[in-house]
């Protein structure tokens, strides 16, 4: 009698188990995200997660991480081939985004995009560089302003300057008084390994506005396109007027050099590098944004496309191959929404999105939103670019920069052409 | 009351351990020729070595004939890649900077450490200690020792070799030591010889310490001189260690990545890019696994020819 009356106990609590893991199953949807991100791109990603999820209750967010050194798309590329499922991923460079594309990963967005009103959130220009051969496979959450120059306001008094030059040709003038001025070299120039092609890209952008930059990252037109020439010459105008150090030692700077030269050692005035100074100015040099360091506008080279900056997003891309296309749709709109825009914010990060509250950006960062929000963006060339060519275009503008005259010009950019010849 | 058995020794009755057999008598059980046996004991080594070995060095040269760019569609090019990699003026740099590094670590690395291992020969306790600093940097990652080199060639006065020179009035010769194709290599081979010299230092030790000490008692008897013992006698009879490091220091220096990878990436214009780091940019930036795999196969040739020749020396006239 007692043993049937356990086993009936056993039976009921079993049911009841069962029918709760299969409501639970029911009720709880899990969306999964493949990133290669660490660190505080990390925790803003957590942070969405955790508003997402509270927002959604029935939908769970497990993120896959890809560890990788160097550039991530290998290991985001191992993961896929092995077997990788993802609703969405995170992405860097429009170039993979192709290759993803190509490789029927992605998923188009576009209608989504329509019956969610994203347009309200993305101005047409973040629409514009998320577009690939006409279909949208996701969204940029966050952004960094790559045609600002970093400095210290207090040179520029030094040298009788209240503000920072509007024009390239006053731009150019600096150099001599602040060498005069006691420093060593006005352009702290990183070309150790990518950074010294930041100033050419927005000399590119300001010289043949963005059109010059898609066509030339989908190789439309030949590096030896006149403008092209101009830009390079633009360029070659920064050594003319002596902004740099010898060559030896731009080689052997990396950006991180760079930045200490300019705000530890005080030996150099300006650096053209990402957003991440930002936080490394405030939480390592422990520098008041906006007082002791600031964020210049590139100047003015009076083409037409003065507005126009250069930038580096992060996206999330929606797949075709994961099995919760639904719950990564609602994910990329709380993204866009003030909840999701907010937080990334508030981590300290600059978010394409109009619904978000401005006053959250520190002097700095909301400089470098106003800059962009004045016209059209481009990504920075290296992403643009297929992975073969990236690496010829920076060699290639690496030794340019050791030898920067005008028969120089057409010798380098030819080079760059027979690679690209190569690449697409 | 006495036993009624005797005890078996008493008795003549041979001594039986409980279980087994007469030592006298031959044991039973399965007999497998010695080959069998050898073979049966090894399967565990060859099956984990073939998982882990054998199979990714198929998959690599089956991956060498092949055209993989990215996510794309792979196409079979034959020996394409190979017939391109030896017509690629950057391959072929990269061979002869993996030339010059390999020899430049092995010959400073080597001669340092057993330089220091005869010295240290002459008074082992007293230098127990700094052998042992010298032997914990071996213990240091490659990429660690990268990051600690670094600091000291950092360009302007942040790095730690212009300040030392700039302090000792010797200013003018403080410059970008990685900014210069040749400073950089140089650079390179000081912070990957500084990294390996505690394994030459270890085992020629190791080959001094071996030398009987009547043969050093002799000499010194008959008058020899501390640098004539040392030239005469350590030297050739430590020169087994100091060949063991040679190929060892050679094998590590060939196949170098993590140190080129984090104190030059390869720069200043490719100046120190080993077939190593151009095997990791090939496939792991540009994804064109193909070609990278036949950087691989030819690195792995590369590495067969040095260590054949040294492991049949080392395994000559064993059966």
């Amino acid at each position: 009698m007692c043993s049937s009356r356990i086993s009936s106990v056993a039976a009921l609590g079993l049911g009841m188990m069962l029918l709760g893991t299969t409501a639970f199953a029911q009720s709880t949807k899990e969306i999964t995200l493949l990133t290669w991100l660490g660190g505080p791109d990390r925790k803003v990603l957590d942070s969405l997660v955790i508003g997402f999820e509270a927002k959604h209750p029935n939908l769970k967010i497990k993120i896959n991480v890809v560890t990788s050194q160097g550039d991530a798309r290998g290991g985001m590329r191992t993961a896929l081939l092995g077997g990788e499922k993802p609703d969405l991923l995170t992405n860097t460079w429009p170039a993979f985004r192709q290759e993803l594309a190509e490789a029927d990963i992605l998923r188009d967005v576009t209608p989504v995009w329509t019956e969610k009103g994203w347009d309200k959130s993305l101005a047409k220009t973040w629409r514009d560089i998320s577009t690939t051969e006409g279909s949208v496979y996701g969204i940029p959450y966050i952004f960094g302003y790559r045609s600002g120059i970093w400095h210290v306001p207090a040179d520029l008094t030094k040298i009788g300057l209240q503000a920072f030059p509007t024009s390239y040709d006053d731009f150019l003038a600096t150099f001599d008084p602040l060498r005069k001025a006691g420093f060593a070299e006005p352009i702290a120039m990183p070309a150790k390994v990518y950074a010294h092609a930041e100033w050419f890209e927005t000399l590119l952008m300001r010289t043949g506005g963005p059109s010059l930059v898609t066509d030339l990252g989908a190789h439309k037109i030949a590096w030896t396109d006149p403008k092209v020439v101009e830009a390079l010459r633009q360029y070659a105008r920064l050594f003319d007027a002596k902004c740099c150090g010898d060559s030896r030692l731009m080689y052997a700077t990396h950006w991180d050099d760079a930045a200490d030269r300019i705000f530890v050692e005080r030996k150099a005035n300006f650096l053209q590098i990402g957003m991440w100074i930002n936080a490394r100015a405030i939480s390592q040099y422990h520098l008041k944004p906006g007082t002791d360091f600031a964020l210049g506008k590139f100047p003015a080279l009076g083409r037409g496309f003065d507005n126009a900056s250069i930038i580096d997003a992060k996206e999330m891309l929606a797949t075709g191959i994961g099995e919760n296309p639904e719950g990564a749709d609602l994910f990329l709109d709380y993204i866009l929404s003030a909840d999701g825009a907010n937080t990334i914010a508030k981590a300290g990060f600059t978010t394409p999105s109009a619904n978000v509250d401005a006053s959250i950006y520190d002097p700095v960062a909301a400089a470098s939103v106003r800059f962009v929000n004045e016209g059209d963006v481009r990504f920075v060339l290296g992403d643009m670019l297929p992975g073969s060519l990236v690496d010829e275009y920076r060699l290639a503008l690496q030794q340019f920069i050791g030898n920067p005259t005008d028969a120089n010009i057409k010798p380098t950019l030819e080079r760059i052409e027979a690679a690209a010849g190569r690449a697409y | 009351m006495a036993s009624a058995k005797p005890h078996a020794r008493e008795s003549g009755v041979p001594f039986t351990p409980t279980g087994t057999g007469s030592p006298n008598r031959p044991r039973r059980g399965l007999a497998l020729p010695e080959w069998t046996t050898a073979f049966l004991l090894l399967t565990p080594v060859i099956l984990l070595f073939s998982i882990s070995v054998i199979y990714p060095v198929i998959e690599t040269v089956r991956i060498s004939f092949w055209e993989i760019r990215g996510l794309g569609r792979p196409s079979f090019v034959g020996l394409g890649n190979y017939a391109r990699l030896f017509s690629d003026p950057v391959f072929l740099g990269t061979l002869w900077t993996t030339l010059i590094f390999t020899l430049g670590v092995t010959i400073v690395s080597v001669s340092i450490g057993w330089f220091i291992a005869l010295l240290c020969a002459f008074a082992p306790r007293q230098t127990s200690i700094f052998r042992l600093m010298i032997f914990a940097t071996f213990g240091i990652s490659e990429a660690v020792a990268g990051y600690i080199w670094i600091g000291i060639f950092r360009p302007g006065d942040a790095g730690l070799l212009n300040g030392i020179l700039t302090a000792i009035g010797l200013g003018e010769f403080a410059q970008p030591w990685l900014g210069g194709a040749n400073s950089a290599l140089i650079a390179l081979i000081v912070t990957a010889s500084w990294s390996a010299v505690g394994l030459p230092l270890l085992l020629s030790f190791a080959s001094v310490q071996a030398i009987p000490r009547s043969i050093l008692e002799a000499a010194y008897m008959d008058g020899a001189k501390p640098l004539t013992m040392m030239w005469h006698i350590m030297v050739p009879l430590s020169l087994p260690g100091a060949r063991v490091a040679v190929f060892l220091t050679l094998l590590s220096s060939l196949r170098a990545f993590d140190i080129v990878f984090v104190l030059t990436a390869g720069g200043p214009a490719r100046a120190t890019e080993t077939v190593g780091f151009f095997m990791y940019r090939e496939s792991m930036t540009q994804f064109n696994l193909g070609y990278g795999a036949a950087a691989t196969i030819i690195l792995l040739i590369g590495v067969l020819l040095v260590s054949t020749p040294a492991i049949a020396q080392r395994t000559r006239g064993a059966k």
